[in-house]
């Protein structure tokens, strides 16, 4: 079943290149629709637990090496929310990419990476896993550069750090496989485990190149800045995939296979070091998670470019979800899965909302915007409710798993790790409003003055997150209480929630009392406006100017909108503090690598000869590494 | 169901009568600072109601909006506070992480009214509120996660029960150091002198209440009072014992709030970056060597 | 037609009580024009102490209920006071300072220099000297105070209902002087 879905989706891919340009949008019907049915498919699939299908690829001697899937409560949580939200990112591109030019292959290889991240989640072992991750980084490449150049230089960093990341955990699973000669996922942590006990720096050095694949692929630090590279320049409809979902397969990854592991260890391992009663590699990998959040937001809050900062917010969320799963509480871990899926939501519905402002001014520059919510309400009230669920403000979702991070940081005493969490939080806020404002509100810039909302079509999916964003927030349980089913198959200990309340060591939030409340506080307020003397609107430029007269004083709109420099005596704050960019540090790795290569490449094309001495030379040395090894 | 909304409109009236109260003594006291005599101390009353008795201007609905949802988000906020003794609902008693994050709703009702009013001096007001935010925030937070590693509990009634047995108990007795640090960080958050660059009146033309009129306005004095009233409330709660009567409890709020009145009256303004870095100096270095000192 | 008499425009009914309230709270805008600012400091500070009548300075016009024109008033300023007038919620009142608003002071033949502020806005009080001591402003204040109570302080009504009136007569004055403040015009 799910291998025909998958042919069949691919099928239709391969079948939608023949459609001609003009008919763009009957091309993006089709992807919805096969999106829709393979979102069917998987939700009839809930509760399915354990059935797997396998698919013979080749066999070597007696191995068989083979796709396996497998439905596991982790795997259709993440595969049902992210197949979902690419529905509804689908049905917005059907009117954005009708004049695309080269929407031809966006949209060709964008449906195979919606095959690749369905298959990502399913498969039950490391190989398929790897097989899917690597086809997965290939076809991303060529969605982020459809032949641009600014794209195509942004998208190499993401590149190259994804392919060594994949390398890396190639090697790791090779490593692993050389043990326990499966690729079974359960079998290889049982394995890592004991090699733990017994060669510890071996085991390490097997965590270090998973550890490596995931993070490189989320954005954790010291990867971290290829989101804001790639994610700004990609396609804007795709920048919400990007951002929202594809991110999301490294912490995936953690929790599928780093997490029980670590969990083995903090509970039976007797050689390892711990600390606060979880083990130091896990305990250093969540202040990797914090260290990320803060330092993305205060790169956040110094960029201008809205796609930007959206990205480098969604590295900061990703910093709290990855401390909260590597505290490796069933709390910790329940909040981080429910902070991604929720940051899943309110993500794609932030560049969702960017990418109808793109769309209608082709401006990303967030100084030369402004004032778009009196034109655009539909789009100003998503992004809003975005920020506000980003911000984790009640009552929307992202207090619900943020709340749940602090709790089990809390309860795990973790204090300072809470405070960095707090930290980046506020900045969140800071960088948010500074968005908000400087896209949506303050002086309407002329130039905009007929600016229209985006077509009907494009509301469509914008609805859809509000209201998942609202419904999440008022009833966690709906995503919680999967979330326990997970839990469950992990042999952790379930946390305690139901549909509307959810329960930790500390304290008890009721979320529907804390939306009514807040709606009751609101009526109040409302009342309130009722009763004051009525108000009349004036025109935007009919402001406080100290007297003098706008229209004399050849004022203009653009001219009184305060959004470039934003937060600039906070950016001097840190002036006097030396800097390390690692941007800087990538370009000049990059440098590097073109000059050997350059290098390789004059000595390899001199001679033939010589061509043949390296390769020879290759060979050896291969031989004699596995005959060390073996 | 009735109940609850009873108990929802007292708390709110109770909130917004003291802290008007509140803000009215607390001129009365400055002036007193300053050798004259100001107005009665039922001026704030009087304010209010003429600010809801004048016309108004509005730029857009999100104006409006903005404006009540930021006095929506601070009522809201103190509906999860304990009153003295009195909850709205028994089974969150003051969850100090709903009430941080609840405050923001506030700041972020109020931040994007007045954005809309697109005069630029609100905007920068708000951009210096903000910023100062991430500053104030870090010492109280953690003074905050002190007291519930403390308490063993999130929720600021059990703080309160914990507290009780006569003034030796209380935690400003017990963690002093972090009682100074939350002083200091509910100076930065009333936004008094030293920490007021945002609303300087000549510099920016008091910031985010450029454009707002009439009742506009009125709402930003009921948001600050209602602000008073809920930060010196936390604190109370957090250091000084609560109370098991409405009065007491008043009162100790008044004598919070007359403290960062008094050193309001002092002192000359910071620059709001340096604020910041102030923030995050002396209070967090207090809050900390406090929380050290309690996890060893 | 100008409507002098205020008998037909005064508060009634509920605004009566409600300007209880306002004349207890009169947040004022001092528009610095002329010598007159000098004498705000000391009735504001401690020696005469105006916020015993719930008095203040606000900063912007949106806020403000009472606009003062302290002292002589140049056409340059005269847009601006108008504009900041136009921008005050109502209800608002303008009090004059000294005797140049009134009837042009020592300015009386100055070229740049309006005589009489009441043909431009309406001028509830004028606070006459040269310069008033605070003691006069302060007795100009509870007058004004009382007129409010009474209903009868209705500038701004009479603003409104004289509006073509008053904008002829600053046009009037400002064409009259464009030709001096060209760079104005
Ligand atoms: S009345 Fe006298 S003090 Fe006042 S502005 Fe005129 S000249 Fe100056």
């Amino acid at each position: 079943m799910i291998l025909y879905s998958f042919l069949f989706a691919l099928l239709t891919a391969l079948l939608s290149l023949f459609i001609r340009r003009e008919y763009n949008y009957i091309r993006w019907i089709l992807y919805s629709a096969v999106l829709a049915s393979l979102t069917f498919l998987i939700y009839t699939m809930n509760g399915l637990w354990g059935y797997s299908e396998s698919f013979k690829l080749l066999s070597v001697g007696s191995v068989d090496f083979s796709l396996n899937f497998k439905v596991t409560p982790l795997s259709w949580l993440f595969s049902f929310f992210t197949t979902g939200l690419s529905l509804s990112i689908s049905l917005f591109s059907i009117v954005k990419n009708r004049h695309e030019e080269s929407e031809r292959s966006i949209g060709f290889f964008w449906l195979i990476l919606s095959v690749c991240n369905i298959a990502i989640f399913l498969s039950a072992d490391l190989l398929t896993l790897f097989i899917f991750w690597e086809a997965m980084t290939f076809v991303s490449f060529f969605v982020i550069s459809p032949g641009w150049t600014k794209s195509f230089k942004a998208v190499n960093y993401y590149f190259i750090l994804s392919i060594l990341g994949a390398f890396a955990m190639l090697v790791g699973i090779f490593f692993l496989y050389s043990k326990s000669a499966t690729f079974n996922i359960e079998s290889n942590i049982a394995q890592l485990f004991v090699l733990y006990e017994l060669n510890s720096p071996q085991a390490i050095f097997i965590t270090l190149m998973f550890v490596l694949g995931f993070f490189t692929k989320s954005a954790l630090m010291p990867f971290h800045i290829w989101p804001a590279e790639a994610h700004s320049e990609a396609p804007d409809d795709f920048s919400s995939y990007l951002s929202g979902i594809m991110i999301k397969y490294g912490l995936y990854g953690s929790i599928l296979f780093l997490v029980p592991l670590f969990v083995f260890i903090s509970k039976f391992s007797q050689t390892q070091p711990m600390s606060n009663h979880i083990p130091l590699f896990s305990h250093i990998l969540a202040w990797v998670g914090a260290i990320t959040s803060v330092v993305a937001t205060f790169l956040a809050v110094k960029s201008n470019d809205m796609k930007r900062l959206a990205a480098w917010s969604t590295v900061g969320n990703i910093g709290y979800a990855a401390t909260s799963i590597f505290i490796l509480s069933s709390m910790g871990v329940a909040g981080g899965i429910f902070h991604i899926i929720n940051h899943a939501i309110f993500k794609t519905a932030i560049f969702l909302s960017l990418a109808a402002v793109k769309y209608r001014t082709h401006e990303r520059e967030m100084h030369r915007l402004g004032g778009l919510a009196y034109k655009m309400p539909v789009t100003f009230l998503t992004f809003l409710l975005g920020i506000i669920a980003a911000a984790g403000i009640p009552p929307l979702n992202g207090y619900a798993s943020k709340w749940m991070i602090y709790q089990s940081l809390l309860s795990g005493r973790f204090p300072f790790l809470a405070t960095m969490i707090f930290l980046s939080s506020t900045g969140a806020f800071m960088y948010l409003f500074r968005a908000l404002h400087s896209v949506f509100l303050g002086q309407l810039p002329s130039k905009f003055d007929d600016v229209k909302e985006v077509p009907f079509l494009m509301q469509i999916p914008m609805y859809i997150l509000m209201l998942l964003m609202v419904i999440i927030g008022i009833f966690p349980g709906t995503v919680l209480l999967p979330v326990n089913s997970i839990l469950k198959s992990m042999n952790m200990e379930e946390i305690k929630v139901t549909y509307t309340t959810m329960y930790s060591m500390l304290s008890s939030v009721d979320a529907p009392i804390v939306f009514l409340v807040f709606a009751g506080s609101f009526a109040f307020a409302f009342i309130l406006y009722l009763i004051g003397k009525p108000r009349r609107h004036v025109e935007l430029l009919d402001n406080y100017t100290a007297g003098q007269d706008p229209k004399e004083f050849g004022l203009t709109r653009e001219m009184y909108h305060f959004a470039l420099k934003f937060y600039e005596p906070f950016e001097h704050m840190f002036d006097k503090y030396p800097r390390t960019n690692t941007k800087e540090f990538y370009d000049s790795f990059e440098r590097k690598i073109n000059e050997t290569g350059s290098f390789i490449k004059k000595f390899y094309s001199s001679s033939p000869r010589s061509a043949v001495y390296i390769f020879t030379l290759s060979i050896v040395l291969i031989i004699i590494y596995g005959w060390l090894v073996w | 169901m009735v109940n609850i909304m009873l108990r929802f409109l007292f708390a709110a009236f109770t909130s917004i009568i003291m802290g008007l109260l509140f803000m009215g003594i607390g001129r009365k006291f400055i002036a007193r600072i300053r050798r004259h005599y100001a107005g009665p101390f039922y001026q704030s009353f009087i304010d209010v109601i003429k600010l809801f008795s004048k016309k108004s201007i509005s730029h857009n609905w999100i104006m409006d909006f903005g404006v009540m949802m930021g006095f929506a988000g601070i009522i809201a906020t103190i509906i999860f506070m304990p009153i003295g003794p009195f909850n709205v609902f028994s089974q969150m008693q003051g969850n100090i992480i709903i009430i941080i994050y609840f405050m923001t709703i506030g700041y972020l009702g109020m931040a994007m009214g007045v954005a809309a009013s697109g005069n630029p001096n609100a905007t920068i007001g708000i951009a210096r509120a903000l910023t100062l935010m991430l500053g104030y925030e870090i010492p109280f937070v953690l003074t905050v996660i002190l007291l519930v590693f403390a308490n063993n509990s999130s929720l600021l009634q059990v703080m309160v029960v914990n507290q009780q047995g006569g003034f030796m108990e209380w935690n400003a007795i017990r963690y002093p150091f972090a009682f100074l640090a939350a002083l200091i960080a509910l100076q930065g958050m009333l936004g008094e002198q030293p920490f007021d660059a945002m609303i300087a009146p000549s510099e920016i033309a008091s910031g985010p209440m450029v454009e707002l009129s009439g009742k506009f306005l009125g709402f930003g004095f009921l948001q600050h009072a209602a602000q008073i009233f809920l930060e010196t409330g936390i604190i109370v709660n957090m250091f000084l014992g609560g109370s098991q009567n409405f009065f007491i409890f008043f009162a100790k709020q008044l004598a919070l709030y007359l403290l960062t009145v008094a050193v309001s009256g002092i002192f000359p303004r910071y620059r709001f970056e340096d604020a910041v870095k102030f923030f995050w100096m002396a209070p967090t270095a207090l809050a900390a060597i406090q929380l050290i000192i309690f996890i060893i | 037609m100008l409507l002098t008499s205020t008998n037909e425009i005064k508060d009634n009914g509920m605004e009566r009580i409600l300007n209880f309230f306002r004349k207890k709270s009169l947040w004022m805008l001092h528009y610095c024009t002329g010598c007159g600012a000098v004498e705000l400091p000391p009735t504001m500070t401690s020696r005469w102490d105006m916020e015993r009548f719930g008095m203040g300075p606000m900063a912007t016009p949106r806020q403000a209920d009472l606009l003062l024109i302290t002292g002589y008033l140049s056409v340059k300023s005269l847009k601006r006071v108008i504009y900041t007038y136009e921008q005050m919620q109502e209800p608002k009142w303008v009090i004059a300072f000294g005797s140049c608003p009134i009837n042009g002071g020592i300015y009386y033949d100055s070229y740049s220099v309006i005589n009489r502020l009441a043909l431009y806005m309406p001028v509830d009080l004028s606070i006459e000297g040269c310069m008033p001591r605070p003691e006069a402003i302060i007795d100009g204040f509870t007058k004004l105070m009382k007129a409010i109570e009474k209903g009868e302080a209705v500038g701004y009504k009479k603003y409104r209902e004289n509006y073509e009136w008053y904008k002829a007569n600053q046009r009037n004055v400002l064409e009259r002087t464009s030709a001096v403040l060209k760079e104005e015009a």
